[in-house]
């Protein structure tokens, strides 16, 4: 056995060395008992490395966590203010103040009503039914809900068939009204852009959505 | 908008369980500012983060590395696109600051060209071992630079392409440490 075997049979493990080494490292070990057993061992400790565990710190950390996240008094988390977009000047028209508005009296009421008295009193508890007002509308965040909401609305559609049709009537009608309300958000900030008041609606309207779609999606899975 | 009507039964139940991506759930809600959801997250990824700090580093530096890795991970959330798994994205995030955490790279390559020291201080593997637990004592014994090649490589799965730029290293040198790393472990286990 000479070093200069042995050092090739970590990349011949790996399969990184390039065929004529491959082949000489090959023939080599035909011939080196020793090499054998070293090349044995090493295979060895690479299956032990690979098949190690992962194992819970020995007490809960999250204490720490939290108490290093911002929490305001009023007991809500409150993202750094570096995730929050430069606060702008409220500026909207009349027209764009009333469309909110309703959509805002027509989502805490029909939404909460579902919410509320769901179809299936023992379902779990999801989370977003005591959500905080949002405070956050970064683009980041709206592309991770839209991902969230495709991935849900492929759950309900394979599970259609286990809900019963007042539940799904009941889905429908209020996905429709969050749709409109986020129709129309979307078509407020098109024309006023820079509006953060617009820009926070929409961000809590597909919030609301993301919200029912998950309580949806637990109602799926604790009827399969 | 009928969300139920499109594609129906065309997932499997087991298909379904997958597709429940529930990080991709709470990490909208946790961007949007739901820290009840980020710690759902915490719970779920906790195990891995811990173990790969505790391999990194130190046993005693774990625990608050870890937490450095949440409070980052969370404040850094915004910047998280779904191209990856929220898992993956984590895992990159806290080698990043477990690296930070070991100093400048200016630091690290004088630690590697230093680290040159034998290994023979490390102890010989029990008589009755428990093959993981062994070589987690093992990895203790290791110099700091063969030790997070061998950790990055052999336990996570990075490339020596990849460890090479997260450690600021020549490809060669990544290679030559893991190799090191693995004969000192073998010494170890069959001794």
């Amino acid at each position: 056995m000479a070093d200069l075997w042995t050092s090739k049979l970590s990349e011949y493990i790996d399969g990184t060395l390039p065929a004529p080494d491959r082949q000489a490292v090959e023939r080599h070990l035909v011939d080196c008992a020793e090499c054998r057993v070293v090349f044995a061992d090493l295979r060895t400790v690479v299956t032990e490395a690979s098949a190690l565990t992962d194992t819970p710190p020995t007490s809960d950390l999250w204490q720490g966590i939290a108490g290093r996240i911002s929490v305001g008094g009023d007991g809500i988390y409150h993202l750094p203010t570096a995730q929050r977009q430069h606060s702008r000047r409220i500026s909207f028209t009349i027209p764009q103040l009333i469309a909110a508005g309703i959509a805002l009296v027509i989502l805490s009421g029909s939404v909460g009503r579902f919410l509320v008295s769901g179809p299936a009193s023992d379902a779990p508890r999801l989370p977003g039914s005591d959500l905080p007002v949002l405070q956050v509308t970064t683009p980041g965040s709206r592309v991770a809900v839209n991902q969230a909401l495709v991935e849900l609305q492929q759950i309900l559609e394979a599970g259609r068939g286990e809900l019963d049709s007042t539940t799904i009537g009941i889905l429908e009608t209020n996905l429709a009204i969050i749709d409109r309300a986020i129709e129309q958000a979307q078509k407020a900030i098109a024309a006023d852009p820079a509006n953060g008041y617009l820009q926070d609606h929409l961000a809590a309207t597909m919030r609301q959505k993301l919200v029912l779609m998950r309580q949806a999606a637990g109602l799926v899975g604790t009827t399969s | 908008m009928d969300v139920f009507s499109r594609g129906a039964g065309a997932l499997t139940k087991q298909q379904r369980t997958t597709a429940i991506n529930q990080d991709a759930v709470e990490v909208a809600l946790a961007a949007s500012g739901d820290a009840s959801a980020f710690e759902r997250l915490y719970h779920r990824h906790v195990d891995r983060v811990h173990s790969l700090a505790r391999r990194m580093i130190d046993f005693e530096l774990a625990d608050e590395v870890t937490q450095d890795v949440f409070v980052r991970a969370w404040e850094k959330l915004h910047t998280f696109r779904g191209e990856a798994a929220f898992g993956t994205w984590l895992h990159r995030l806290a080698v990043n600051v477990i690296l930070a955490r070991r100093g400048t790279l200016g630091q690290q390559r004088k630690r590697f060209v230093e680290s040159e020291a034998p290994l023979q201080t490390m102890p010989s593997r029990s008589s009755e071992p428990a093959a993981g637990m062994d070589l987690e004592q093992a990895l203790t014994h290791l110099p700091k630079g063969a030790r997070q090649v061998f950790v990055l490589h052999d336990v996570e799965g990075y490339r020596h392409e990849e460890i090479a730029t997260m450690l600021g290293l020549a490809e060669g040198t990544s290679k030559s440490q893991l190799h090191r790393a693995r004969m000192a472990l073998r010494e170890h286990l069959t001794r």
